[in-house]
């Protein structure tokens, strides 16, 4: 009889431990950074599918140079073949290949818009400058989605090297920590802010 | 910085009574169109770009239902004379961002003769016939 009620009294302690040492914690932090993972990786695919009509309208509107738009166009291309998918988020290697790509395609948009600079009939046209108002309001969603996955992927790294988490982390999840992602935009200060001061 | 209505005016520059008539005309934007859409106004964005901040608050509040992120944040920094009307993904197809900039043009005239009451309910009308809505 003693024997018995010792042995329904361990059930709700190791039911206890469980829920204390990350067992669920570290699946659904790591889950809340993938997902915030796929709004970056949205924003990015919303400035690549605005590259090309850009760079059509951009061609159309100015003498720029070939190698500019070309170089668009291929940082463009390159890019979309690097995909880094969930599972591959703690490694620093697959991530940093994805900044690379992401980032040549910020520097050739850089120079292209600093070379429409010198062309003010083109930065005023009107279809043009919608599309500049749109892949700043892209670069402002990619930054945020950045800051918000970098955020979660902090949470999840101290959940899983913090005690007591970190022996469910250890021990049932193998977890590995995940990697912070650092942006590059191209000149975000060319873009036209909103100043209704004069 | 706390969501504290439809109207959150954390500069202080509307009065209760306008708030109150922002509120109620939000109030009636979601109704029809079950769109989400709210107000801020902040004394200072502290060098945060003002995009960035109307955004991160948009997120961060959770404004438009979660399965549609249909939001719409209109945040004016008064002392900054800065603005952005930040949108959900769910919505930025509808608003676009050079149709919200024009959206902020309509605005700013207003806001430059110090009447902000007036200049948000110009920009409050010109989103809701942009998604849907009647003025």
């Amino acid at each position: 009889m003693t024997y018995r009620s010792a042995r329904w009294m361990i059930l709700p302690v190791a039911a206890m431990s469980l829920s204390a040492c990350g067992i669920n914690s570290v699946p659904t932090k790591e889950e809340a950074a993938k997902a915030k993972w796929a709004n970056v990786e949205a924003a990015y695919q919303r400035r690549a599918d605005l590259i090309p009509n850009l760079v059509e309208t951009a061609k159309g509107a100015a003498k720029i140079e070939q190698s500019t738009l070309e170089g668009v166009i291929q940082a463009r291309a390159s890019a979309t073949q690097v995909k880094l998918s969930t599972d591959d988020l703690d490694d620093p290697a697959k991530v940093q290949a994805f900044q690379q790509a992401q980032g040549n395609v910020s520097g050739a948009l850089g120079r292209l818009l600093a070379t429409v600079e010198a062309y003010p009939d083109l930065k005023s046209q009107g279809r043009f400058a919608d599309l500049m108002t749109q892949l700043e309001g892209t670069e402002n969603r990619i930054n945020v989605s950045v800051q918000d996955y970098n955020a979660a992927v902090q949470d999840y790294n101290t959940t899983i090297r913090t005690f007591p988490d970190i022996i469910g982390a250890k021990i049932v999840h193998g977890a590995q920590p995940m990697t912070p992602y650092k942006a590059i935009t191209p000149n975000a200060n060319v873009a036209p802010k909103v100043d209704f001061g004069q | 910085m706390a969501l504290k209505g439809r109207v959150t005016d954390t500069a202080d520059i509307l009065s209760a009574e306008e708030e109150a008539q922002l509120s109620e005309r939000l109030a009636r934007y979601e109704q029809r169109t079950s769109h989400q859409m709210v107000v801020a106004t902040v004394p200072a964005l502290n060098d945060v770009r003002v995009d960035n901040f109307g955004t991160c608050l948009g997120n961060r509040w959770g404004i438009g239902r979660k399965d549609q992120d249909d939001g719409i944040v209109i945040l004016v920094a008064p002392n900054d004379r800065q603005m952005h009307i930040a949108t959900g993904s769910g919505m930025e197809k509808t608003l676009t961002d050079d149709k919200a900039l024009a959206v902020i043009h309509q605005m700013t005239p207003h806001f430059k003769g110090g009447d902000y009451a007036v200049g948000f309910s110009t920009g409050i009308d010109a989103i809701a016939v942009q998604t849907g809505d009647t003025p």
